[in-house]
Order: C-alpha cells, then sequence, then structure tokens
C-alpha cells in the first residue's frame, strides 16, 4: 500500500530530527522534507511541549576556563535510539570555549567562557546559530561578564533574560534586560529583581505562573529575625516586576545552617496540565528528599520522594552526590563522580534507577536536557561554520 | 416548517455505505465530523445514504467509534489495539475522510512505531522505491551518520 507523500509529510513531521535525518536515506522525497521551512516548523511545533530526551553534560564553567573539556550529549532513558545531535557541531563548540546555559524545544543558548558579550542561539541539528546583538548602551552599563543568563521559549518565539547585579546596594539588586528573538528587540523592566538578603542560586531558575523563581543560599548569615534568616525561595514576577518571598518546607529547613546542605528547585509535572508546579529537592547525608508546590497561593508544599543514595544499587562504592537536576518534571537526574544516574519520580517509573552513562567532568557536573528539532534560530541566523 | 426541520436534524440518522458493501447508520452530529461527508451533504441536501468508496467496512466502523469516543484517555489507548496495516489504512480512511482529530493521532502512532526503526523497514511499510543512487545513498548515510547509533532490528 502506498502512502501519498502528503501523508509521509504530516508522519514524519512528528519525528525527533534524528529519526528524519536517518530517513534522509530512504528515498529521494523524503530526504528533502525537512528542507522545507513549512516542515520544520509544522515538526517544531509538534514537538512543542514534549518531554526532553537527552541531556548534555559538561564540567562548570570555572573548570571550563582552564582544563576545557568536550560538551557531551547523552541519550535518556528509554531515548537512546530516537534522540541525538550531530558530533561535529558538539566539537566545534567545544573547541570554541563555549558553555551551554539552557535549551528549549530544540534551541540552546550558549556564551563564550572567554568572551562573554557573544551570546548565541543554536540548533545542532539544523547546524545555524544567531547571535544576540548587544547595544552599546547595555554593554556600558551592564557587567556581562557576570550577567546571569536564562532562556524561555513559546510556541512562536524566544526571550533570553539577562540578570545584571546592581551592586551599589548593601543588598544587591538585578536589573532584568530581556532580548525577543522574533522581533530583536530588547525591553528592559521597570522594576528590578530583589532577592532579599541571600544570594541566589541563578544557575537553576524555574519558570512557572508567570515569574522567575530561584532558591537562595543555605548557611548561617543572618540571625534571628531576619526575614532571611532561613533559605527562601524569591519570585521575579515577569509581568509587573514584583518579586515575592516562598517560603520552603520546614523539614527542609530545619538543619539548613549544617554544612554538607544541598537544594535545588526546578519545574515539575507537565506545564501543560493543571498538575504542573515547582518541586524542591535536597540532598543531606546521602539522602535525597523532594517535595513539591501544591499550592501557590497558600506556599503549601507535600514530600512525595525520600531515598537513600545507598539503597539505590548504584555500581560505585564512593557514593558522593555531587550535582542534580530534575528533567521533563518527572527524573530525577544526579551525578556522583565517575557516572550520572536517573531516577523516576512520578507513577510510572517511581524509584526506577538507570544508568544515564559515565562522566569525566569533574566535581559540579552541570546538566542540560535537550529535544532535537528543526526550530529556527530566528532572526540573524546564520549557518555555523563546521 | 423550518423550525420543524431543524429540531428534528440533531437526532436525524444518515447511512453511510462503505466500499465493500457494509451499512452504517449514524447520527448527524457525529458524521459531520467527516468534513468529506459534510461537503456531501451540502451539496445534496436530501441524501440518505453517502456511498464512502475508499474505506472497508471494518475500518469504517473504527473511525465512526473514534468519533463517538474521542477524548484524551481514548486517543492513547486508540492507536495501541491496531497492526501497522491497519494503522495505515486508518490514516487514509481518516486522510479521505478529512476528520483532523483522528488524523493527527493516527500520524503520531505511526510515527512513533517508526521512530527507531532503519530506512530499510521504512520503504517496507510505506512501499517506497529506494531512488537514491547508491553515491547519493553512501554519501547521505556518512553525512548522518550520528543519526544511524542505535537503530532497532527490524
Amino acid at each position: 500500500m502506498e502512502v501519498p507523500q502528503d501523508i509521509g509529510f504530516e508522519i514524519f513531521s512528528w519525528l525527533p530530527a534524528k529519526s528524519i535525518c536517518k530517513f534522509k536515506s530512504t528515498c529521494n522525497t523524503f530526504s528533502k522534507f525537512s528542507e522545507e521551512t513549512l516542515f520544520r516548523k509544522k515538526q517544531t511545533q509538534n514537538l512543542f511541549g514534549r518531554d526532553d530526551t537527552c541531556l548534555f553534560i559538561q564540567s562548570d564553567e570555572v573548570s571550563q576556563r582552564y582544563i576545557p573539556k568536550r560538551i557531551e550529549l547523552y541519550s535518556l532513558p528509554k531515548h537512546q535510539e530516537s534522540s541525538g545531535a550531530p558530533n561535529n557541531v558538539l566539537s566545534f563548540l567545544s573547541k570554541n570555549t563555549t558553555s551551554v546555559i539552557a535549551s528549549s524545544n530544540g534551541l540552546v543558548l550558549c556564551h563564550n567562557i572567554n568572551d562573554p558579550l557573544k551570546v548565541f542561539i543554536c540548533n545542532p541539528i539544523t547546524k545555524s546559530w544567531s547571535f544576540i546583538p548587544i547595544p552599546e548602551s547595555l554593554q556600558i552599563n551592564n557587567n556581562f561578564a557576570n550577567a546571569k543568563l536564562m532562556l524561555h521559549c513559546s510556541l512562536d518565539d524566544y526571550k533570553v533574560y539577562f540578570l545584571f547585579e546592581n551592586t551599589m546596594e548593601w543588598n544587591p539588586t538585578y536589573t532584568c534586560s530581556v532580548y525577543h528573538g522574533k522581533e530583536g528587540v530588547w525591553k528592559t523592566m521597570e522594576r528590578c529583581f530583589l532577592p532579599g538578603g541571600r544570594d541566589m542560586k541563578f544557575d537553576m531558575p524555574v519558570f512557572y505562573n508567570g515569574a522567575l523563581h530561584f532558591i537562595s543560599n543555605s548557611g548561617e548569615y543572618y540571625e534571628r529575625p531576619s526575614p532571611f534568616y532561613k533559605p527562601y525561595i524569591m519570585s521575579y514576577n515577569l509581568e509587573n516586576g514584583i518579586s515575592t518571598m516562598f517560603r520552603l518546607p520546614r523539614e527542609a529547613i530545619r538543619d539548613c545552617h549544617r554544612p554538607c546542605n544541598n537544594m535545588g528547585i526546578f519545574n515539575w509535572g507537565k506545564a501543560s496540565n493543571s498538575n504542573g508546579s515547582i518541586c524542591l529537592v535536597k540532598i543531606r547525608k546521602s539522602t535525597f528528599t523532594v517535595w513539591y508546590l501544591r499550592d501557590y497561593e497558600s506556599c503549601s508544599w507535600e514530600k512525595v520522594f525520600k531515598m537513600r543514595v545507598r539503597a539505590m544499587g548504584l555500581k560505585e562504592k564512593d557514593l558522593d552526590v555531587t550535582s542534580f537536576t530534575v528533567v521533563n518534571g518527572n527524573l530525577l537526574v544526579f551525578a556522583t563522580n565517575e557516572r550520572v544516574y536517573s531516577c523516576g519520580l512520578d507513577d510510572k517509573r517511581f524509584m526506577v534507577i538507570e544508568e544515564i552513562c559515565q562522566h569525566n567532568c569533574g566535581f559540579n557536573p552541570h546538566f542540560i536536557s535537550y529535544l532535537d528539532t528543526y526550530r529556527s534560530c530566528g532572526i540573524n541566523a546564520k549557518t555555523m561554520p563546521c | 416548517m423550518a423550525e420543524e426541520k431543524s429540531q428534528a436534524s440533531s437526532s436525524k440518522m444518515l447511512t453511510l455505505k462503505a466500499s465493500d458493501g457494509v451499512l452504517f447508520e449514524v447520527e448527524l452530529n457525529i458524521a459531520k465530523e467527516m468534513k468529506t461527508v459534510q461537503a456531501y451533504i451540502d451539496d445534496c441536501e436530501d441524501i440518505e445514504t453517502i456511498p464512502i468508496p475508499n474505506v472497508l467496512g471494518k475500518h469504517l466502523a473504527i473511525v465512526i467509534e473514534y468519533i463517538k469516543k474521542t477524548n484524551e484517555e481514548y486517543d492513547a489507548e486508540f492507536e495501541k489495539q491496531w497492526n501497522m496495516d491497519d494503522l495505515q489504512l486508518l490514516l487514509l480512511a481518516a486522510n479521505y475522510l478529512n476528520i483532523s482529530g483522528l488524523q493527527e493521532c493516527l500520524c503520531k502512532a505511526i510515527a512513533k512505531r517508526i521512530e527507531n526503526k532503519s530506512p530499510e523497514y521504512v520503504r517496507k511499510v510505506f512501499n517506497i522505491e529506494n531512488d537514491h543512487s547508491p553515491e547519493e545513498e553512501a554519501k547521505l548515510r556518512k553525512e548522518y551518520k550520528w543519526a544511524f547509533e542505535g537503530v532497532d532490528k527490524d
């Protein structure tokens, strides 16, 4: 039974990019699909909101500066065959001291470690990139070397958020300038982000409910009755610029002033359905605990997971967990000194442990999840020289 | 007179005749989900039996049931019951009858089933000829070598 071309086109537009590339050798007609703008747009839209299937693993930026290591891309469990990106693009990025900052719907936000003004969006599948033009006025007034960058994609546009520290105050505040990819314009938010007295963990931003959320560090910097005595979450409303403090679960912050305490916040569940929320992951004394924010308005948390690392049946003897993240709102990914593992947090694969890879990214590897699509890098997009 | 007609139309029944002669009596609002049938009705108002020449009775039955029951849960389980041949025939039916929800559901399902397979498998499934020259094919396989890592055995 022969399938008409337009049906083949439709079916292919639901495939991840790696499969589409593989099937180019099927026949001439199929090999040309991915060259069409309409096809790329369809495939991007069809895959929007789908779970990420791969993981970028890199050393932290400080290490990268002195001992540059290859940016590695590994498949998440159950996606070994269908997902990936071209090796030569990864090599190219690695050679040019690039750091991957964020990824969404197939776009990857990067910057050059040695030249912080070189910030770009790229798509490893289409081998295209688009450098973000940084106006002189922004360059003069802000320190790009210390800027905190975040990426957010909607269906037809992307925004890159830059937070610049205003160091004149005792408690630093941050000016937020946003680059809109579709129009190629910059807008600066009227109100600054006020994170309060503690440092924020800007490397784990959570976009939720129209606001950016960050968790603060822990540690003994304050005494009672300071409002910053315990660690907290601070949100920054992206519409009106208002900063709001969220308290953390009591159990999580009970012993927060002791060392060896590590907490992070991540997206929880699916943003598309009403189960989406924020989760808090804490690791202390080699035990992972996860809470999710059951009610945003009243800030009530519910514990959903607790597991000792020793009980996970991992290969190595030295079970020092260094970094962790939650991917797709339902998968805990963490690293020991040698390997990266995943642990299911949702009903389907609750507490199922799988090994993702061995890594040589040192003490504090960074994880960024990725899904291979044909999404356009927007205006100014050029072909990557690789 | 006109009022009576519109009141009756919601429970008006229509007959669809599949390619192998099997007849299906369906409510008008079900039939209207098939845009091809809707166009037929628009053209000839008084029609009672509509021929569906491209679709077997077996598949028309499945399509009608889909329209009646479709929701997120049903769609998620729907495709699991059918083999690849049936999925393709159902997709052709949905395409002919112009039912966008069902088309999307089936395209997604077929894509999911082929995504880890080899190009040879895809050619077999879609019954297509390899019209690449050996040099072209070798070039593509080399350029996209990374995409061939981890392919299911057929």
